[in-house]
């Protein structure tokens, strides 16, 4: 347990000295506010009441989980996977004493804490513009608007486990880049095509989210993070430098 | 008990290239230099005793412990400077370090300065690494190894990209340590004269086949110098393949 925190803890570190990675934390940050803007513009100009303030955040959320995020923390993934290897910086940490799953764990765990960074930041801008549009009333729905928070996070830790066991099979980040949103757009338009797939499709989930709970959607999701580990342990295992 | 025991270790890539059937023992205080040709097989094997590679057959002892079942033994009892040095280039050289505090204990903030000071770049340590010359990475490199204080030390082409200073510096730094604590040695160089006067044995390897180990003083018994030595060998294999 003590490699694994250890792990995590290096990982984390690393995702945050990438300027990049803090150049996308203060983006969500933008964007969310930009689309605050937006909807008190258009809602006093047009004197329309589009929903309860109390929605707003779930309402950012809903947007912010179409495309943004999930493109932010595939960009991160494909950086400490593919990107590591490219530059084979990844032989600093597998010098260490430590096992290598220990290690690609470490990876996916930071991963996904830097996702949960980007939701806290979404969560904290938009409970702001929430209190401006309906005051503290939006307080009330406040455990709503957390759960749907974390199940998108379940749902982005999904995505961190899926591309990092995709970018294991890429020499390059950009390959590894571009055949992540290939597959996306493949897997939207197979299930657009078949729509008995859908219920099978990971891509499903991500717009999804906040049903979870209360089908079988959790099991499918479980299912897949299992899988997708497992194989991403494996491939991570057998990887030579 | 040997530090580094090797036998028969073989690793070879689909184009038939790599290392076969090495055998070599390392004790404590010995240097041990490594040599070949380019694409001889030196970094395979020194890549593969380190687990970044998979063997296909044979064995590796460092202090007892196997790397089959005991690989994160070996890694904590083995220092290493494999190859180009590739860092973590966003992070400066002092964060680079720091980073192997979770795995290694006792290591504190003023092991990590001294170390530094001990390959000349103390004052650079608040500097990202991208700003680097390949001398300097190189040296971060051998405080890397170094820091955990292993009592064996592999090193690929530790010197090169170095400046003469540096170089001085670096060897000096690793024969006090290889004195003083009686550290095992196993070094990769093309430059002869930069190891030519410390080690204590020498293993020659020539496309991919290990050509034998021979002890400095066998040499030097031979009134050959060790470059001589080294040209022979491997002209005589290369009449034998003929």
């Amino acid at each position: 347990m003590k490699e694994i925190i250890g792990s995590v803890k290096n990982e984390y570190r690393k995702i945050l000295a990438r300027k990049k990675s803090l150049l996308l934390y203060i983006l969500t940050g933008i964007i969310v506010l930009g689309l605050f803007v937006l909807y008190y513009t258009l809602s006093e100009n047009l004197n329309l009441t589009v929903m309860s303030g109390a929605y707003y955040p779930i309402w950012v959320l809903g947007w912010m989980m179409k495309l943004i995020l999930p493109l932010f923390l595939v960009m991160t993934s494909i950086d400490s996977m593919t990107g590591e290897f490219q530059d084979e910086s990844i032989k600093n940490v597998l010098q260490l004493p430590i096992e290598r799953h220990q290690i690609y764990l470490g990876k996916l765990l930071a991963g996904l804490i830097y996702g949960a960074g980007h939701l806290l930041i979404i969560l904290l801008v938009s409970l702001l513009g929430a209190t401006v549009i309906d005051g503290f009333g939006t307080f009330l729905a406040l455990p709503q608007i957390l759960s749907s928070y974390v199940m998108a996070l379940f749902v982005l830790g999904l995505v961190i486990v899926l591309i990092s066991l995709l970018s294991l099979f890429f020499k390059t980040s950009s390959t590894a880049l571009t055949m992540s949103i290939l597959l996306y757009l493949g897997l939207n338009g197979l299930g657009l095509y078949y729509g008995f797939l859908q219920v099978y499709l990971p891509t499903t989930y991500l717009s999804m989210y906040e049903k979870m709970l209360n089908n079988s959607m959790l099991l499918y999701m479980m299912s897949y993070y299992i899988i997708f580990s497992v194989l991403g342990i494996f491939k991570f295992q057998t990887k030579e430098v | 008990m040997s530090l580094l025991k090797i036998e028969n270790l073989t690793k070879t890539y689909a184009n038939g290239r790599g290392i076969k059937g090495l055998d070599l023992e390392i004790h404590h205080g010995e240097v041990v230099a490594l040599l070949g040709p380019n694409g001889s097989g030196k970094t395979t094997a020194i890549k593969t005793m380190l687990g970044l590679l998979h063997k296909n057959k044979g064995c590796i002892e460092i202090q007892g412990y196997n790397e089959e079942t005991h690989m994160k033994d070996i890694l904590r009892l083995t220092g290493a400077v494999i190859g180009n040095p590739a860092h973590y280039e966003y992070m400066t050289a002092f964060e680079n370090l720091v980073l192997m505090q979770a795995f290694f204990t006792g290591i504190t903030k003023e092991d990590i300065e001294a170390i530094l000071e001990k390959v000349g770049l103390l004052e650079f340590q608040n500097e990202k690494v991208k700003g680097f010359s390949t001398g300097m990475k190189q040296r971060l490199a051998i405080a890397k190894a170094m820091l955990h204080h292993p009592p064996l030390l592999i090193l690929d082409e530790p010197f090169s990209g170095m400046d003469i200073e540096g170089r001085a510096k670096i060897k000096a730094l690793l024969k006090n340590e290889i004195e003083k604590k009686q550290l095992g040695v196993l070094i990769s160089s093309h430059q002869i004269f930069d190891i030519e006067d410390w080690v204590t044995k020498v293993c020659i390897i020539n496309e991919s086949q290990w050509l034998g180990t021979e002890s400095m003083i066998e040499i030097t018994k031979k009134q050959l110098s060790l470059e001589a030595h080294y040209l022979n060998r491997v002209q005589e294999e290369r009449g034998h393949s003929a």
